[in-house]
């Protein structure tokens, strides 16, 4: 099984990095968020309701959709506030990434350990650039939110496609494909992974790599 | 068997669709209600559909339900396709049409011919391509909701999001329409975008849901009204007659023609504001620091009033003054400047009153150079001659000259800041305008009224309200021995500007010193410049 993969390249000031970046992860997350499953037998369980919030960016002319969960809200914003802080630190070379990789899990036979294996991931690569003065720094505003756009209808449209996505399994299971963990949502196993290493070649960071490593150990 | 499982399946489609149509339209419509969203997950219960939490606001689901016209027994198949229409009003009553979101029913496979003739000319082909026909009830639920949450997620991107976000009453608002027909894409205007939202290909034809929206977001006047007629008329009875022919549903016209734009609840608390793209268009150009403010024009409904006599005229007649005037941009503009203001509007303590009448025709003739004037000084005094144009004509001489908006306008520097000096001078030159008329000026009365019975145009009270342009073109009927004589006046009485140089200084100091009428005191920043 070989993991869909989709890169989003983005140039913007630093302070933007965290609203573009969680523009982009809670759109993906929101698809990729079910209700909470409640089991009333083994087979038969009844599927809780995705509440969604409107957030509106300070630093971009945007505004995006995410779930209504303050667990999973707080989790995306931890994972992208240390990539950004370390990308916009004073060692960084001003570009970076940061990746959401979807995932289910393989349980091996006892002695070796449970094997995770990557679905979907999504890639944003970003190029940190400074304003001279305000107009710049407007038009840059129109223009990421622009872009936003655009990455938020291409989304949308890889999300509608017939792709594959995990099959439900039965409750004792479930683990393996959702994370179970929030209390009133219940997204795919998901987790967050970023590098800052400008000299790398940036199509070959360490999420690829892992992902190419974990595909041929297959 | 089989046949009577598809039919069950058909039917749980149907009701599917049902749905999707329903929370769709609620999801648009809420959308742009101009306030931001917040609905609860709900863990325990799943009484929503698709599980995803849209509350629904019963004026839109009553609109919906009105629109489709579903009677017991029909199938909502034959409903579709379903448009929710988003267009903005202002409170001046243009209309724009902004987006289109629509829910269609492409059959696919036999009959893949008959539909789509409008805008999603592509689908059949792709309909056949991509993906696989799903069957399974879950399968297709499951997709609707993805459908329906990539909805939710769209309908914050696309421009009228921003632009509902800063509706409020006094500048424009939103509404909408839900009809059902093939989208009108033409009412977006050129350049509109389409969006594929998504597409499930199921037994019953492949649901397509799309949007088009309007990408160039100024109302012009022709346009508005042409949108405006699409919206007002119910369009459907007076719609294109290739349209209604080519798509063949006419039966479905019907819930169209009660169509009612809706208006959207507003927010009151929510900013005020047109969208700047919106208004860039009427926004005046504004002009740059240190622009020359004589080739900036404020051009005023009385400039496109055309004047009774042959064009440029008054260039030949002004033509006299030019070489004087140039000098005296050279020499002394500056100081003229202040000396001009005192003398035209102080009380005639320092000058003749003969010299008066020179005054009087000298700004004139800077008048008639404001066109093509190089100096950013003499815009200030283009004011001037408008009011000494004024006392050519007998009777509006005496009355104090009424409060002209059309001045007031010229003396609006756009550059200027609210603090800055220039705003001062202006602010004296308007207040010494309102200054009570010389006492010398009867004596010029009767001077000037000789002369002014020897023009055909009699002064009739049409050319009492005007402004420079009029005024200019009233005195211009003038005969030419008039013209002669004024030039005389001109020229003498820029000499007489240029010898008594010092005594206007010392004028200007004197005030300087007393200060202590009303005027003097607050001008003194105008003078403080001028010196």
């Amino acid at each position: 099984m070989n993991a869909r993969s989709q890169v989003f390249d983005l140039t913007m000031e630093g302070r933007q990095v965290d609203e573009a970046v969680a523009t982009i992860f809670h759109t993906v997350l929101f698809h990729r968020c079910l209700g909470k499953y409640m089991y009333t037998g083994d087979a038969q369980y009844s599927i809780g309701t995705v509440g969604y919030t409107d957030v509106d960016c300070n630093f971009i002319d945007f505004t995006y959709v995410c779930c209504t969960s303050d667990s999973l809200t707080h989790r995306v914003k931890r994972a992208i506030n240390s990539f950004s802080e370390k990308l916009r630190s004073n060692e960084s070379c001003g570009s970076g990434q940061i990746s959401l990789e979807f995932f289910q899990k393989k349980k091996n036979r006892w002695p070796f350990p449970q094997e995770s294996i990557p679905w979907e991931v999504w890639t944003v690569h970003l190029d940190l650039i400074k304003h001279e003065n305000e107009d710049e720094r407007q038009l840059c505003r129109e223009n990421v939110s622009d872009l936003l756009t655009e990455k938020v209808i291409y989304i949308t449209e890889l999300m509608n496609r017939h792709d594959y996505v995990p099959k439900t399994p039965s409750q004792s299971e479930l683990d393996l494909i959702f994370d179970t963990s929030f209390p009133d949502v219940q997204p795919y196993l998901f987790k967050f992974d970023y590098s800052t290493s400008g000299s790398a070649a940036p199509s070959m960071g360490n999420a690829m790599k892992k992902i190419i490593k974990e595909t041929l150990a297959m | 068997m089989s046949a009577q499982r598809l039919n069950a399946a058909e039917r749980d489609l149907e009701k599917f669709i049902k749905f999707l149509v329903l929370k769709s339209t609620q999801v648009v419509v809420q959308s742009r209600l101009g306030e931001k969203m917040q609905t609860q997950c709900n863990p325990l219960a799943g009484s929503d559909w698709f599980n995803i939490a849209v509350q629904d606001h019963p004026e839109v689901l009553d609109e919906t339900k009105r629109a489709l016209g579903l009677k017991t027994g029909e199938s909502i198949l034959q409903r579709l396709p379903l448009c929710v229409e988003i267009s903005l009003r202002t409170s001046d009553g243009d209309q724009m049409v902004l987006e289109v979101w629509s829910l269609d029913l492409l059959q696919s496979g036999t009959n893949g011919a008959t539909p789509a003739t409008g805008e999603p000319k592509a689908e059949p082909a792709t309909a056949n391509t991509e993906g696989q026909t799903l069957k399974a009830a879950h399968a297709i639920y499951n997709r609707m909701g993805i459908m329906l949450k990539s909805l939710i997620s769209l309908t914050r991107t696309t421009p009228a999001y921003k632009l509902s976000r800063r509706q409020c009453p006094d500048s424009y608002g939103i509404f909408y329409r839900i009809y059902v027909d093939r989208p009108q894409v033409h009412t977006l205007g050129e350049g509109h975008k389409h969006v594929k939202i998504g597409q499930l290909n199921t037994i019953v034809g492949s649901l397509v849901m799309s949007v088009a929206y309007r990408t160039k977001l100024t109302i012009s006047p022709t346009a508005a009204q042409a949108e405006s007629n699409t919206i007002m008329l119910k369009s459907d009875h007076f719609r294109p007659a290739t349209d209604a022919s080519s798509t063949g549903f006419q039966q479905q016209q019907l819930p169209n023609g009660t169509a009612v734009v809706k208006k959207l609840a507003l927010n009151p608390a929510m900013g005020s504001g047109v969208d700047r793209r919106c208004i860039d268009i009427e926004k005046p150009l504004r002009p740059g620091a240190f622009t020359d403010m004589g080739k900036l024009k404020q051009y005023t409904e009385d400039d496109f009033v055309l004047p009774e006599t042959p064009p440029f005229e008054w260039l030949l007649r002004g033509r006299g003054s030019v070489e004087s005037l140039n000098r005296l941009d050279n020499n002394v503009a500056a100081s003229v400047l202040s000396a001009n203001n005192n003398n035209n509007h102080q009380v005639s303590n320092f000058n003749q009153s003969s010299n008066l009448n020179n005054n009087s025709t000298g700004f004139k003739s800077f008048e008639k150079n404001a066109g093509n004037s190089v100096s950013p000084i003499k815009s200030l005094l283009i004011p001037a001659s408008a009011s000494s144009a004024y006392r050519h004509h007998s009777e509006p001489a005496l009355q104090p000259p009424p409060d002209d908006d059309n001045l007031l306008k010229e003396l609006h520097f756009p550059f200027a800041s609210p603090t800055s000096h220039v705003n001062d001078l202006a602010k004296f030159y308007r207040e010494c305008y309102h200054a009570p008329p010389l006492r010398g000026l009867n004596e010029l009365q009767a001077e000037i009224s000789s002369v002014a019975s020897v023009a055909t145009t009699p002064p009739s009270s049409t050319s009492v309200p005007a402004c420079g342009t009029t005024a200019a073109a009233a005195t211009s009927v003038a005969t030419s021995a008039a013209d002669a004589s004024a030039m005389d006046d001109l020229s003498r009485q820029l000499e007489q500007f240029e010898t008594s140089l010092e005594d206007y200084d010392k004028l200007v100091s004197q005030f300087g010193l007393t200060g202590s009428s009303s005027t003097g005191s607050r001008s003194s920043g105008g003078l403080q410049m001028s010196n």
